[in-house]
């Protein structure tokens, strides 16, 4: 999946992680260089939610003064749950990184509405965006 | 009661089974005409209700069930989650401090339908949720 970020950032590491449900799965993709892309597939619900906080919770505390991308193209469906990852991830870049952002992409209008209901796009650590190509450009300006 | 039931499923208590519940939803609502927005809504109400449920209404974890129908009528949907555990105010209650993650569940289902309810007996807590078509 990352390789749709080819020729626009550096990956210096990358890596894949799938966790299995019932039936169906969430798979994250991680890679960077500059800064982590945590990109994720599937369905984000109280199932696996836990799991994904727990990655992206330790990918900013492993960058330390970097800006994130989370890449929800390929999400179709997220509950409070998923929100609570992305709040958690709020928090933590506040603390950890001050000045820094967490860049979510997110072209799917039913999960942008679920973000929306909970008005995270209020804080301003947290910047909604519907391109990839947007959320580099911020995310290096950042 | 006006309203037909078009078709119910019982998962055993346990996240892993919530997809299921998403894909009853998805069908039942095939069935009855909603529109993928309202399907969205429905899903994510119903996916809420059931993750209470499973959380606070089951004392017996996996060995408990929940179980989920689904009506139309000329009001609309109705989705009904019973649980068999004890209805847990705290639980439903927004957290409106914002300092905690969790807990937006009933916020969520309040904010994408029509109509919430939740009646507590000695056998289980029973949410009703009704979208307007």
């Amino acid at each position: 999946m990352l390789q749709r970020y080819n020729g626009l950032v550096n990956k210096k590491f990358s890596y894949k992680i799938v966790f299995f449900g019932k039936e169906k799965q969430m798979i994250i993709n991680i890679a960077g260089d500059d800064f982590p892309i945590i990109e994720i597939e599937g369905e984000i619900d109280h199932y696996y939610a836990p799991q994904l906080e727990s990655f992206v919770l330790s990918t900013i505390k492993n960058s330390p003064d970097k800006s994130i991308i989370i890449d929800l193209s390929s999400v179709s469906y997220l509950d409070s749950a998923g929100v609570g990852v992305l709040f958690s991830a709020v928090d933590l870049i506040k603390k950890s990184s001050p000045g820094k952002s967490i860049v979510t992409i997110c072209p799917n209008k039913n999960v942008e509405k679920i973000l929306k209901l909970v008005g995270i796009q209020t804080e301003p650590v947290f910047v909604l965006t519907e391109e990839k190509e947007k959320a580099i450009s911020l995310t290096k300006g950042k | 009661m006006n309203e037909q039931l078009i078709s119910k499923i019982k998962i055993p208590s346990s996240g892993r089974h919530l997809e299921d519940v998403r894909n009853f939803i998805e069908k039942s609502s095939r069935e009855c005409g909603l529109d993928e927005s309202q399907i969205y809504d429905l899903k994510v109400a119903a996916g809420e209700a059931c993750a209470n449920a499973i959380e606070h209404g089951s004392p017996d974890d996996e060995k408990n069930f929940v179980e989920v129908e689904f009506f139309c009528g000329d009001n609309g949907v109705y989705v009904t989650v019973k649980d068999e555990g004890k209805f847990k105010r705290q639980a439903m209650e927004y957290d409106a401090d914002g300092l905690h993650h969790r807990g937006r569940g009933m916020a969520f289902m309040l904010a994408l339908m029509d109509e919430v309810s939740v009646q507590g007996t000695d056998n289980g807590t029973v949410v009703k949720l009704h979208k307007k078509l």
